[in-house]
């Protein structure tokens, strides 16, 4: 199906196809390009459109209907391209100056010979090979949007090396620290790109002008503007583009098919794994909402409960499944279709269709992981409530208390081992200081000795001294209150007094250690049962800690002075 | 040098005298002109007609009336100006004198080698 116009030559309407219409425009148009010059020129282009007319009026004649591309194909090979019009007249005409033709030939040869023996440099070379050349986006062979290949036709070079090029100059600014270059950075959960040279490629489709008409792709490739090479883009361009592509010669088309090969097979490769990838998970999403949750399923979807969520948190739910596939399906989509299109059964993608799935993949990237996220909260809150057992099945030892306790007070636990399995291994309530039993600590008991916990929180602080307090207990010796600056570890051994006595009851005693010096922004402070980070033997069974207060007590000392630790 | 190229340069050089000499005894327009080139296989491609024709005009000897068509727009009716006519005459004598030279070296030439 073609869309077809009426268009009005010489006073008679005739219906043509559009393809048709435009090639005719361009024909007539570098007919006035080439007659322009001469004395009554547009009189013989208009001469040579009514002829055009009288043909079409004899088609019509003979029952054609519409006009098509190669009825108009034969009126230009009939009629003639306008370098075989225009050849006659300038031949007469160079016959009359054959003397001085002659002369400047003669001096145009010399003058080569001249070029070719003086030694050029890089740079006279590039400027005469860009000399009367116009940088334009080369439309005929392009990637992307053809700035590379502009490039290329505007250095007279092959567009092969500036992708190869760019593509090492992009994948270097990654790798090697380029502090200048590392202009844009585009960064995310799980990748970090620096996006100089794609901004910078965006940026130059943007202002690079595309070479549309015969005249700026002979201006783009640098020929002169003559009827008769305007004549030869004007008739090219019907035939396919393939042509002007440009052609890869020796090493370099070898160590590109490799590269096309090699691309090929791991395209191939992940779009498998991709499939596999997504029948797994849509499959056991499936599952997961139809028959429920099962631990055998694969890459444990069972544990985002959604059937559960889908009734409390439908959005939530939703929008995981839908960004979760569409991020399998949309790369497994693009790799297929370039298959195929390689294959030459369809056209490839169109660079605007390229865009817009990539963004919404990104997207998509963008959702899953909050989406995720967000759907493991919703478990562990589930789990809290409903089952607390059921939470060991991802922290075989933490309890969902525990857990909490180290959420709300900030603390990470960075070291354990021979912990008794309780209820709630790391924490405990019961025996605090005040009487409280619903107060909870840092609490461990070991299985065997020896005991090891080493659990701190990290603040961030104004530099100045500090000062830190606690509350703590232990069964023997080798649990410590520790704080660290950088490097420096300051130490406080917790007292061995069991659980009963002590100054403050149960075994309880008040820690302080005075003037910490902090001359960085950050402190980590906690307990430690570790002898290799506190140096003292360890032969303790259980210890408790808690009420941990870290607070400024003053500047740190202008002049430099040490200030001596203490402790009460 | 092939032999296709070199037909099409006589033709190349004859093509403003018959144009001339289609045009002596009556007016025509280029279609006619062209057709009339065509059947004698003077003429290649025919927009080469349209440059020639406005060449003759410019230079004086052709005129040209337009004339309302039954079938499609007015046409261009080109026909020798007195000054076409008589250069139309030195051309006549020109190509009586090349048509004799030729048929002369064409005919005279074996026997004049038998003579040596």
């Amino acid at each position: 199906m073609k869309k077809n116009i009426t268009i009005n030559m010489c006073g008679r309407l005739f219906q043509i196809d559009e393809d048709a219409y435009e090639l005719l425009q361009k024909y007539l148009e570098s007919l006035h390009q080439s007659f322009g010059k001469l004395e009554d020129g547009e009189e013989i282009v208009d001469d040579i459109e009514a002829r055009v007319a009288e043909l079409f009026d004899e088609l019509c004649a003979q029952g054609v209907v519409a006009i098509t591309i190669e009825h108009v194909e034969d009126i230009i090979t009939r009629i003639g391209k306008p370098e075989e019009l225009t050849g006659n007249d300038e031949e007469q005409a160079n016959e009359k100056k054959a003397d001085n033709n002659t002369e400047s030939q003669t001096n145009s040869q010399t003058n080569q010979e001249n070029t070719t023996h003086t030694d050029q440099s890089f740079f006279d070379e590039m400027r005469a090979r860009t000399a009367g050349k116009t940088l334009y986006r080369n439309p005929c062979d392009k990637m992307v949007a053809g700035v590379l290949s502009g490039f290329a036709a505007y250095t007279g070079t092959d567009a092969a090396w500036w992708r190869i090029g760019y593509a090492l100059l992009f994948v270097a600014s990654n790798f090697i620290v380029f502090p200048v270059l590392k202009l844009v950075h585009l960064g995310g959960f799980f990748f970090h790109v620096n996006a100089t040279f794609i901004l910078l490629y965006i940026i130059l489709a943007l202002v690079l002008p595309v070479a549309k008409t015969p005249k700026q792709i002979l201006e783009m490739q640098g020929k002169d503007v003559t009827p008769q090479s305007l004549a030869d883009v004007v008739i090219e361009e019907k035939t396919p583009k393939m042509q002007t592509k440009s052609a890869t010669h020796g090493v370099l088309s070898v160590f590109l098919q490799v590269l096309m090969g090699l691309f090929m097979a791991v395209a191939v490769i992940v779009g498998l794994v991709l499939l596999v990838c997504f029948v797994l998970i849509a499959g056991s999403i499936i599952v997961a909402f139809t028959v429920g949750n099962h631990y055998s399923l694969p890459f444990d979807i069972d544990y985002l409960n959604l059937r559960e969520a889908a009734v409390s948190h439908p959005w939530a739910v939703y929008i995981f499944v839908a960004s979760v596939l569409m991020a399998f399906l949309i790369p497994l989509y693009g790799i297929v279709h370039m298959l195929i299109s390689k294959s030459g059964k369809i056209q490839p993608m169109s660079t605007w269709r390229r865009i817009l799935w990539s963004l919404i993949w990104v997207v998509c990237m963008f959702s899953v992981f909050p989406s995720l996220f967000y759907l493991q909260d919703l478990r562990s809150e589930y789990d809290h409530r409903e089952n607390p057992e059921m939470y060991r099945r991802h922290d075989p030892l933490m309890s969902a208390a525990d857990k909490h306790f180290f959420k709300e007070n900030g603390f990470r636990l960075m070291k354990h081992k021979n912990i008794i399995n309780r209820t709630n291994p790391y924490t405990s309530n019961g025996e605090y200081y005040t009487g409280d039993e619903q107060v909870r600590y840092l609490d461990a008991y070991a299985a065997e000795k020896p005991l090891i916990y080493h659990a701190g929180r990290k603040e961030r602080v104004e530099p100045g001294l500090y000062q830190l307090e606690c509350v703590a207990r232990a069964e023997g010796k080798g649990a410590v209150i520790f704080a660290s600056v950088g490097r420096r570890n300051v130490f406080y051994p917790v007292p061995a007094l069991g659980n009963e006595g002590g100054p403050l009851g149960n075994g309880w005693s008040k820690l302080v250690i005075k003037n910490i010096k902090v001359d960085r922004h950050n402190i980590i402070y906690g307990v430690s049962t570790d002898p290799q980070f506190t140096w003292t033997d360890n032969e303790t069974q259980w210890f408790s800690a808690t009420d941990f207060k870290l607070t400024r007590i003053g500047d740190l000392p202008a002049d430099g002075t040490d200030v001596p630790v203490t402790y009460e | 040098m092939n032999i296709e190229n070199a037909k099409s340069q006589m033709r190349k050089g004859m093509l403003e005298y018959c144009v001339l000499l289609l045009l002596k005894h009556r007016p025509s327009y280029a279609s006619d002109i062209i057709l009339q080139l065509k059947q004698a296989e003077l003429l290649v491609v025919e927009g080469t007609l349209y440059p020639l024709l406005t060449r003759l005009k410019n230079d004086g000897l052709l005129e040209y009336q337009w004339q309302e068509s039954t079938q499609g727009p007015p046409r261009k009716y080109y026909a020798l100006s007195p000054e076409g006519e008589k250069f139309l005459e030195g051309l006549d004598a020109a190509w009586a004198e090349l048509s004799n030279t030729i048929n002369y070296l064409q005919t005279i030439t074996p026997k004049l080698l038998e003579a040596k």
